[in-house]
C-alpha cells in the first residue's frame, strides 16, 4: 500500500478536478471521498493485534478487497443521514485506493480484486509499496489544484 | 515455488537469515543471497526452498527505515482527515447519525 496521505491527497485531487466540471464535488463531498479512500486499510487492524501477539492476518486479509470495502462502506454510510449519496461517494474513495494499490508490485500475487470469485491477484509492479515519491508528486499536485481551484472560486466571486 | 515475507534478523557469507512472522508458528529461513540489507529490513522472496533454505528468483528489500516511514506518512493523514472531516460534518447525538455542518 502506499501510504494514507499518499491515498488521502489522490482522493482529494481527484475530487478538485472531477469538481471543476461537477458541482457535486463540493468540499463536504471530497472529505467522503477521501474517508472512502482508507476504507480498504481496515486491514490494518490486524497491526494493532500483532502488538499483542496475536496473529489475525489470515483471518481479516479479505478485508483488502472490493467486495469487504462495498460491505463496509454500506455499513458506515448508515452513520449519516445521506446515506445513498454517501455510500456512493465512499465507493469513489476505496476505488481511489484499489487504483493507487494497483500500481504497486510485490514479488508474486497481488490484489484480491474478484474475491469472493477468485483468488487470483492483479499489480501492475510499477511501485514499491514505501515508494515516497508517489507521495511528493501527490503533495505538489495537492497544493497545485488547491491553488488553482481556489483562485476559480475566488474569481467566480 | 513459494513466496515468503520477513525481518533481516542476521546475516551470513553466503546469506542472511529472515524470521517469518506467523504467531506461535513463526519461523527462521536462510536466504542464499548476496544482497546488501541491514538488520530489520523486510524482504519479500519468490524462490525455491529447501530445508529452511531458500533460493530467490525475485527479491523486494524494504529498507527499515523506509518502511517505518510508511507510518510516520499514515499517522500524518489521519489528523488532517479528522480536522477537515468534522469541518464540515458534525455528529447529530439525537439520531446518532452524522449531518453536513450549515456553516461549514
Amino acid at each position: 500500500m502506499p501510504d494514507w496521505l499518499a491515498h488521502v491527497l489522490f482522493a482529494y485531487v481527484l475530487c478538485k478536478v472531477l469538481g471543476i466540471r461537477f458541482k457535486m464535488f463540493n468540499n463536504e463531498n471530497t472529505v467522503i471521498v477521501m474517508v472512502g479512500s482508507l476504507i480498504p486499510d481496515v486491514v490494518k487492524v490486524g497491526s494493532i493485534f500483532d502488538l499483542f501477539g496475536i496473529d489475525v492476518w489470515d483471518y481479516i486479509y479479505p478485508s483488502h478487497t472490493p467486495a469487504c470495502s462495498l460491505l463496509v462502506a454500506g455499513l458506515v454510510s448508515l452513520l449519516f443521514y445521506e446515506s445513498a449519496v454517501v455510500f456512493l461517494l465512499l465507493v469513489l474513495g476505496f476505488t481511489t485506493h484499489y487504483m493507487l494499490d494497483f500500481l504497486m508490485g510485490h514479488v508474486s500475487g497481488g490484489m484480491l480484486l474478484l474475491f469472493p470469485f477468485s483468488w487470483d491477484g492483479y499489480q501492475l509492479g510499477l511501485i514499491q509499496c514505501d515508494d515516497y515519491m508517489i507521495t511528493l508528486i501527490l503533495m505538489i499536485m495537492t497544493v497545485v489544484v488547491y491553488a488553482v481551484t481556489n483562485d476559480e472560486i475566488n474569481t467566480q466571486r | 515455488m513459494v513466496s515468503i515475507y520477513g525481518i533481516v534478523i542476521n546475516k551470513s557469507c553466503d546469506g542472511f537469515y529472515i524470521l517469518i512472522e506467523h504467531g506461535p508458528k513463526s519461523k527462521i529461513i536462510k536466504v542464499l543471497s548476496n544482497l546488501d540489507v541491514d538488520n530489520g529490513d523486510r524482504v519479500e522472496i519468490l524462490g525455491v526452498l529447501q530445508k529452511d533454505e531458500i533460493t530467490p528468483e525475485k527479491i523486494i528489500v524494504y529498507k527499515k527505515w523506509s518502511y517505518y516511514s510508511i507510518f510516520i506518512r499514515s499517522a500524518i493523514a489521519i489528523p488532517i482527515v479528522v480536522y477537515v472531516f468534522f469541518k464540515y460534518w458534525t455528529f447529530d447525538f439525537k439520531e446518532m447519525k452524522f449531518r453536513r455542518r450549515k456553516n461549514a
